[in-house]
């Protein structure tokens, strides 16, 4: 339909795996459950290149937000390697993994709250605050990146005060503050209405295309995942192409 | 029918002539509903024949003559009396791969599988296709000033009649999938 945007979509997706942002390479993940081993993800291989856009699709229980915590070592593989921006990350001890993901990595999970005490500014602003910026430096970038994502207006709003959509999006504006290199998200149009979903998503797609964010999505519906360049499914552990 | 009305409305917001008609109503279809000049001019001629279309012959240098059409008053009280009726019903329900599946009951199924995922494949891209074209009308209508006009907001509201369909299309492939997947672990054990 677009064919002009198609090409630079799949050429995009021919980086090479040296410059990717994220690369897996045959990784593995099982866990013990009822006393014997299960199979989480099997053999994964997955070239995510800077600035890309891939989202994983599969029913639930298919090993998506498995897939996403081994992407930023919040999980250790089983077998295989993960390696994010150059580096495996198999190789960093704890403290280094935290400290990738307070600087590079943007987390969106479903289980990560606003804070209730806090208005939208001081929200964004905090993962800054526990990276140690200074104060003012930390609002002003919150501030900024607000108005940014057309969300200045509410700056001084307690979550409680935002809709269910403004809160997510206002969760998206935290993920991106610390200008990561990756955004991880985690169904983040989950329990949305439709109109709502679409917000979230048209957001989070801009930001790919306007500051060539690299974003990993897990959707479990396929309208979310058709805001990614590329989608893949995860089948019985192993992943496909959608 | 709905060909019909449709052209019957476009002509009541402006006279055109047969070219410009099927691009306007392809435009207010949202693009999914293309018409070939043959049905143009077909139903054209068929409402004129009925009185609900009239035309003046245009000509310019250098081009050929062509003939503009505008709604009589005629085909303004046909268009107010079927816009009255809701005539609301169900779309039939017909797909080349309801038919595939069932003569392909009789087969393994991973055969089934199989077919499934190549649907599955062609709606995913499809989807992608239509959500790209959304996100373009989007980010038209956030560069225009003010309140989109209520025709642009239908012709978005069309675009994502496709949208939900092919979603909807996606999950009962999902679901299939999903039930002929757990036939073929319960055959295994």
């Amino acid at each position: 339909m677009v064919p002009a945007a198609k090409v630079t979509r799949s050429r995009r997706h021919e980086a090479d795996p040296s410059t990717a942002q994220l690369v897996f390479e045959s990784v593995s993940q099982s866990f013990m459950r009822r006393g014997s081993l299960q199979a989480v993800l099997t053999d994964v291989d997955l070239v995510l290149p800077r600035g890309g856009f891939v989202a994983l699709t599969g029913a639930s229980g298919s090993g998506k937000t498995t897939l996403l915590e081994l992407a930023v070592g919040l999980q250790r593989p089983t077998a295989g390697t993960v390696i994010f921006g150059g580096t495996d990350i198999g190789r960093l001890n704890d403290a280094q993994l935290a400290a990738l993901r307070l600087n590079r990595v943007g987390l969106l999970f479903r289980s990560h709250t606003l804070i209730a005490s806090l208005n939208a500014l001081d929200n964004v602003a905090l993962p800054l605050l526990l990276a140690g910026a200074p104060r003012k430096g930390a609002l002003d970038r919150a501030r900024e990146l607000l108005g940014r994502l057309g969300m200045g207006h509410l700056a001084s709003e307690l979550p409680d005060e935002l809709s269910q959509g403004e809160r997510y999006r206002l969760g998206i504006a935290r993920a991106l503050v610390n200008e990561p290199e990756l955004l991880v998200a985690d169904e983040p149009t989950a329990g949305l209405d439709s109109v709502a979903a679409d917000d979230v998503m048209r957001l989070l797609a801009g930001q790919v295309e306007a500051e060539g964010l690299t974003v990993l999505l897990a959707a479990h519906d396929a309208r979310a995942a058709a805001y990614a360049e590329r989608s893949y499914r995860l089948v019985g552990g192993r992943l496909e192409r959608a | 029918m709905s060909v019909k009305y449709g052209l019957l409305g476009l002509l009541a917001r402006q006279a055109q002539h047969g070219y410009e008609l099927k691009r306007s109503f392809e435009q207010f279809t949202g693009g999914f509903w293309e018409l070939n000049h043959g049905q143009i001019y077909q139903s054209l001629e068929r409402l004129a024949q009925d009185g609900l279309v009239s035309y003046t012959v245009e000509s310019a240098e250098n081009a050929p003559e062509r003939k503009v059409y505008e709604v009589t008053s005629k085909g303004q009280q046909a268009l107010d009396r079927w816009l009255e009726r809701s005539n609301a019903r169900v779309r039939p329900l017909r797909d080349e791969l309801f038919v595939r599946l069932a003569v392909m009951a009789h087969k393994p199924p991973h055969q089934l599988r199989s077919l499934i995922a190549d649907y599955r494949s062609t709606y995913s891209e499809h989807l992608r296709e239509l959500t790209l074209t959304k996100r373009q009308s989007d980010a038209a209508a956030a560069a225009a000033s003010g309140e989109p006009a209520l025709e642009f907001e239908v012709e978005q509201m069309l675009l994502e009649a496709a949208i939900f369909h092919c979603e909807a299309d996606l999950r009962w492939l999902d679901h299939c999938e999903a039930k002929l997947a757990a036939r073929q672990r319960r055959e295994a054990s």
